[in-house]
C-alpha cells in the first residue's frame, strides 16, 4: 500500500495529459449548467458602458495575438457585442502587430449580425509602434498621430469620426492584452478617458490594485472574466462553454495535487520508519 | 462550406495537431510548425508595419507627397545598422543615448500618473465614514499585508529584532500566497489557451459540439 502510494508522486505526465484531454473533452461535449457569479470588476465594465453619453467614442485597445487569442479572442467579443448592442460607435488601435486584424475578424462576424457598418459604427486606426508615444501624442492630438484609417481614409472622411475632435471625445478605451502594457495607458492618456481592461489570467492578478485605486473603471480577467460579461448580457458564447472544462481541469487539478502531496508523505513516512530500522539494528 | 474556408480550418487542425503533439513527445513534425509561426508571426510583423505605419505616415508624403524632408528620419534610423561596422559604431551609439534618454524621460514623466494614485489609495480608513464590518476588516488585511510585505523588503538593516523579524516573516507568507493566487491564475489561462484550441478542434472542425 506504501509503496502504491509513493508512487502517486511520479505519475507519468502523458496519463496526466490524457486525463485532461478526457476530461476537457467530455465537459465540451455535455452541456451541463453550472452557476456564474460576476465579479464587481466585471459588473462596473458593464455599467460604465451603459451609462456612457451617446457622443462619445470608444476605443479598442487590441494589444494581443494568435497566442492569446484563446481569451482575449472571447473577452473582445463580449465587449464588442454590448458597444453594438446600444449602438457605441468605436475604433480599433493596436500595439500588437495581429491585434488589429483579429480583432477586425470579430467584429465584421458581428456586424453582420447586427447590421452595423464600417466607418458609420465602427472603424480601424490599425496598428501602431512604440505605445507609450503613440499615446503621448495621441492625447495632443487624434488627427495628427492617426492621419489615415487603416483603409487610407482620411480620418476627416470617416462619418463617425466627424464627431470625434479630440482625446476628450474619447469616454472610454478597453485594452484586450495578454502582457503588461496597461501602465503605458494610465501614464500618457488623461484623466478624463476611463480606462478598463480585458486580460489573460496570467497578468490579472497584476491588475487588481488599478481597480483598488480606480486608474481601472473595470476588468475582464481570462475566461472567466468573458463568461461573466456573456452573463450580464445573457447570452451563452465561447466563455460560458469554456467554463465547464475550466472547472473540471482546475478539480484535476486539485486532486492531483492532493495526489502527489500523499506520496510526498509516503515516501517521508518511509524514510522514517528504514531510519529507524537501521538505527534499531545497530 | 466555401473551399477557402474548408483549407483553412484544416490547415488550422493539422497545425494545432501538430503542437499539441510535443504533449506527448519532441518530434520533427511539431519542430517543423513551431518554425512555420515563427516565420508567420515575423513575416505578418513586417508587412503591418508596413502597411499600418510606414507607408501612410512617411513612404506616402514622401514618394506622392512631396514631403521630400522625411528622407531625413529614415537616414538617421539607418545610422542603427553602423553597429556592424567597427569604424563607424559610434554613430549607432548616439542614436541608441538618444533614445535611451527619451525613454528615461517619458518615464519619468509618466511615474507620477502611474504610481501617483497608487499611493494614494494606499491609505484606507479602518473606522468611521460608514464603513461596514467587511469593508473595515478587508482595509484591515491590506494594511497588514502592505506594511508587512514593505518590512520584509528593508533590507538596510539587519531583521533580528522581532519588531521587525516577525512582520518581515508575515510579510513573507503573504508574498508566498499572492505568487500561489498568481501561479492559480497561470494555470487557468493555460487552460484557457487549450480548451480554445480544443473548441476548434470539436466544434469549427469535427462539427460535434453545438
Amino acid at each position: 500500500m506504501l509503496e502504491w502510494t509513493i508512487r502517486l508522486q511520479t505519475i507519468d505526465r502523458r496519463i496526466i495529459y490524457g486525463l485532461v484531454i478526457g476530461l476537457i473533452v467530455l465537459a465540451l461535449l455535455w452541456d451541463f449548467p453550472l452557476p456564474q457569479a460576476v465579479s464587481p470588476e466585471a459588473q462596473s465594465l458593464y455599467e460604465t458602458i451603459e451609462s456612457l453619453p451617446k457622443n462619445k467614442l470608444v476605443v479598442i485597445a487590441a494589444d494581443w495575438g494568435a497566442a492569446t487569442r484563446g481569451e482575449c479572442a472571447p473577452l473582445t467579443a463580449a465587449v464588442v457585442t454590448h458597444l453594438f448592442r446600444n449602438k457605441r460607435p468605436f475604433a480599433i488601435i493596436g500595439f500588437a502587430a495581429q491585434g488589429p486584424e483579429l480583432t477586425t475578424a470579430i467584429v465584421q462576424k458581428q456586424a453582420k449580425e447586427f447590421g452595423a457598418k464600417y466607418g458609420k459604427d465602427w472603424c480601424n486606426w490599425g496598428y501602431k509602434v512604440s505605445i507609450d508615444s503613440t499615446l503621448l501624442s495621441l492625447a495632443e492630438s487624434i488627427r495628427r498621430t492617426i492621419p489615415q484609417d487603416v483603409e487610407g481614409t482620411k480620418l476627416d472622411d470617416v462619418p463617425l469620426m466627424k464627431r470625434v475632435k479630440g482625446i476628450d471625445d474619447v469616454g472610454l478605451l478597453v485594452e484586450f492584452t495578454g502582457s503588461g502594457t496597461l501602465e503605458a495607458f494610465l501614464r500618457r492618456l488623461p484623466r478624463s478617458v476611463k480606462i478598463a481592461q480585458g486580460c489573460t489570467a496570467v497578468v490579472g492578478p497584476e491588475q487588481y490594485p488599478y481597480i483598488d485605486s480606480g486608474q481601472l473603471c473595470g476588468l475582464l480577467v481570462g475566461m472567466k472574466g468573458a463568461a461573466e460579461y456573456e452573463h450580464l448580457l445573457g447570452i451563452r458564447a465561447q466563455g460560458t462553454a469554456a467554463m465547464r472544462p475550466q472547472s473540471l481541469a482546475h478539480l484535476l487539478i486539485i486532486v492531483l495535487i492532493i495526489l502527489g502531496n500523499l506520496g510526498m508523505y509516503a515516501a517521508a513516512k518511509q524514510g522514517r520508519d528504514l531510519k529507524r530500522k537501521g538505527e534499531a539494528a545497530t | 462550406m466555401k473551399h477557402a474556408e474548408l483549407i483553412a480550418t484544416w490547415t488550422g487542425a493539422v497545425c494545432t495537431l501538430a503542437i499539441l503533439s510535443v504533449l506527448y513527445r519532441e518530434n520533427r513534425f511539431y519542430r517543423f510548425f513551431e518554425h512555420v509561426f515563427i516565420g508567420l508571426a515575423a513575416g505578418y510583423g513586417l508587412f503591418v508595419a508596413w502597411r499600418d505605419m510606414l507607408w501612410g505616415e512617411w513612404w506616402k508624403p514622401l514618394a506622392h507627397e512631396g514631403k521630400w524632408y522625411l528622407i531625413i528620419p529614415a537616414l538617421v534610423a539607418l545610422l542603427y545598422y553602423t553597429v556592424y561596422s567597427k569604424k563607424h559604431a559610434w554613430m549607432s551609439r548616439v542614436l541608441i543615448v538618444t533614445l535611451f534618454g527619451l525613454g528615461a524621460g517619458m518615464a519619468f514623466q509618466g511615474f507620477a500618473a502611474q504610481a501617483g494614485p497608487q499611493i494614494s489609495s494606499s491609505f484606507k480608513p479602518l473606522w468611521g465614514n460608514g464603513l461596514t464590518p467587511m469593508q473595515i476588516l478587508n482595509n484591515l488585511v491590506f494594511m497588514i499585508t502592505l506594511v508587512c510585505v514593505l518590512t520584509y523588503f528593508f533590507f538596510a538593516f539587519k531583521q533580528d529584532r522581532a519588531l521587525v523579524r516577525q512582520p518581515a516573516k508575515v510579510g513573507r507568507w503573504l508574498l508566498m500566497i499572492a505568487f500561489g493566487a498568481t501561479f492559480g491564475s497561470t494555470v487557468m489561462a493555460r487552460f484557457s489557451l487549450f480548451i480554445d484550441r480544443m473548441q476548434f478542434l470539436l466544434g469549427e472542425w469535427l462539427h460535434l459540439l453545438k
